[in-house]
């Protein structure tokens, strides 16, 4: 177990070094390798494309995020998969996780700020040697932030976490599945408010009708809204051309 | 928009292929160093490092672009490839410092907006929602897909970005903006996207009700069924629309509309209205 844990850290770490701006830190990618390293593929799957549809829209813009949808994913597939869990308590573990582990990522960005002074000091001073070297510094130590924060809370944690999901009565369980069940409304709620106009209400049907009426596969939804959006463009254009000549004969 | 830097590249020294190759690898980790206060300066400073070692021969030089370099920097971190592309050409060229930091301050925010509504917000949740979906199936090429594709475009907005920015300066994002494509493309992606969209609420949303209709005596009826002859998925359909509502037209914070759904759902389970 100490190897897992320090694994499924090592993820969290690769996010950090990316400043958790690339696919590593996304759910779908972090969940699958926790599964993966716990040798429980499938179980990281369900929980990683739960939490990726759930925080979909979760993305920081300038800097501010609402939560760390890395480190609650990371923890919860861990825990689900030491303990033996599914899907429904990985979702009841993650949500708590995510706020609490924001504002522990608040206060290491803010420790950043440490590293930004001593940049600047030296930049100041002319001392570009030594401003190169803490450049250096800074990698290991956000890598190693970012494995620590996972390993010791799920390395020493099962016990509690056990004890704790042992005393969620079984009402309360169930009714946290049906609340995970919709729970991807708001990802997807979050995506069309970034997205919409009213312009854009009849692809949202179109989407809507043909999976809820068709069941057809997200992939061939894709391909069916390319193909109307080009024929959109091309009528479009046709039309433009059109008015063009009009007013030019 | 940034006052117009034409760019003439074949003024200065050119830059080799191994320091411009070093500089695309450090691009990778701008996001890193992110702080409150200065947001992705050391970032830019890391990632210019290269191409200053090469270019300012005195120390006087380096220490006055490594003083310009600490100062605030902002945007979304793959379109910072075209920013940092302008600057290469402005320091082959020998521009002044303090027309490099005013290029730099004056193209972040618009860039940004660029990039937040077509990476963030369109293409991202497009990749990896497919994604999602392959994986709830049990099928591990749907992560496989997102981290791929997602990848493939990370790098080529991150690479003809900055190699973009080089060889045009900012009459590219000037004729860009202008022209109307920028709306254009944003329009088409978005197109696409919310049909998607569409489709995952009707297949990844799930509630429904075990109510049982009973009138008098005898087994009573099933709700849900009735529900469904009116229209399939109704139920999160509406989910979806009072998420909608509470985050957009109500401005309430994304975690507190996950927190009332958790809610509706404890309470909801519990009244057996839903499951």
């Amino acid at each position: 177990m100490l190897i897992q844990a320090l694994l499924a850290g090592c993820i969290n770490g690769l996010g950090r070094l990316f400043g958790n701006q690339m696919a590593f830190d996304r759910p779908l990618i972090a969940g699958t390798l926790v599964g993966l390293v716990y040798g429980n593929l499938t179980l990281g799957l369900a929980i990683g494309g739960t939490l990726e549809l759930m925080w979909m829209g979760v993305e920081g813009i300038g800097g501010a995020r609402p939560a760390n949808v890395t480190v609650s994913t990371i923890f919860a597939t861990a825990m689900a998969c030491v303990l033996g869990k599914g899907v429904t308590e990985a979702v009841a573990m993650a949500v708590p996780v995510s706020l609490l582990s924001q504002v522990i990522d608040n206060v290491m960005t803010s420790a950043n700020s440490f590293f930004q002074r001593r940049f600047e000091t030296l930049a100041n001073k002319g001392d570009i040697d030594a401003l190169v070297k803490w450049v250096w510094a800074f990698y290991p130590y956000t890598f190693i932030l970012g494995v620590i924060i996972i390993f010791f809370p799920v390395y020493y944690g099962t016990g509690a976490v056990e004890s704790m999901l042992n005393a969620v009565p079984e009402w309360l369980m169930k009714g946290l599945g049906t609340a995970g069940g919709m729970l991807p409304a708001v990802g997807f709620a979050m995506v069309l408010g970034m997205m919409y106009k009213v312009e854009l209400l009849p692809m949202l049907l179109l989407g809507f009708a043909l999976g809820a009426y068709l069941n057809m596969p997200i992939l061939g939804v894709t391909f069916i809204g390319i193909a109307v959006t080009a024929l959109v463009f091309w009528i479009r254009a046709y039309i433009r051309q059109q008015g063009g000549e009009s007013t030019n004969g | 928009m940034a006052s117009g830097v034409q760019v003439t590249k074949k003024s200065g020294p050119k830059t080799t292929k191994d320091t411009w190759w070093t500089q695309f690898w450090r691009s990778q980790f701008i996001y890193a160093w992110f702080s409150f206060d200065k947001m992705e300066a050391m970032g830019a400073l890391y990632m210019l490092y290269p191409f200053m070692k090469e270019h300012y021969k005195t120390k006087e030089e380096m220490i006055a672009a490594c003083q310009n370099h600490v100062q605030f920097f902002n945007t979304q971190p793959y379109v910072a490839n075209f920013i940092i592309g302008i600057c290469i050409a402005m320091i082959e060229t020998g521009q002044s410092q303090e027309a490099i930091n005013a290029i730099k301050v004056g193209l972040m925010g618009p860039l940004a907006g660029i990039g937040d509504s077509l990476l963030w917000f369109t293409i991202r949740p497009i990749l990896f929602s497919v994604g999602a979906g392959m994986a709830l199936q049990g099928n591990v090429l749907g992560p496989i897909f997102a981290f791929a594709a997602f990848f493939f475009v990370h790098w080529v907005v991150r690479y003809h970005g900055e190699r973009i920015g080089y060889e045009q300066g900012t009459k590219f994002i000037e004729r860009f903006a202008e022209s109307g494509m920028m709306d254009e493309v944003t329009l088409a992606i978005s197109m696409v996207g919310i049909t998607v969209v569409g489709c995952l609420i009707a297949t990844w949303v799930s509630a429904s009700t075990p109510l049982v209709l009973k009138a008098g005596e005898g087994e009573g009826m099933a709700f849900q069924p009735v529900l469904d002859m009116l229209m399939p998925k109704l139920l999160p359909a509406l989910a979806t629309f009072l998420a909608f509502w509470l985050l957009v037209k109500k401005r309430v914070n994304p975690m507190i509309v996950i927190f009332i759904f958790m809610l509706l759902g404890i309470l909801g389970s519990v009244a057996g209205v839903l499951a």
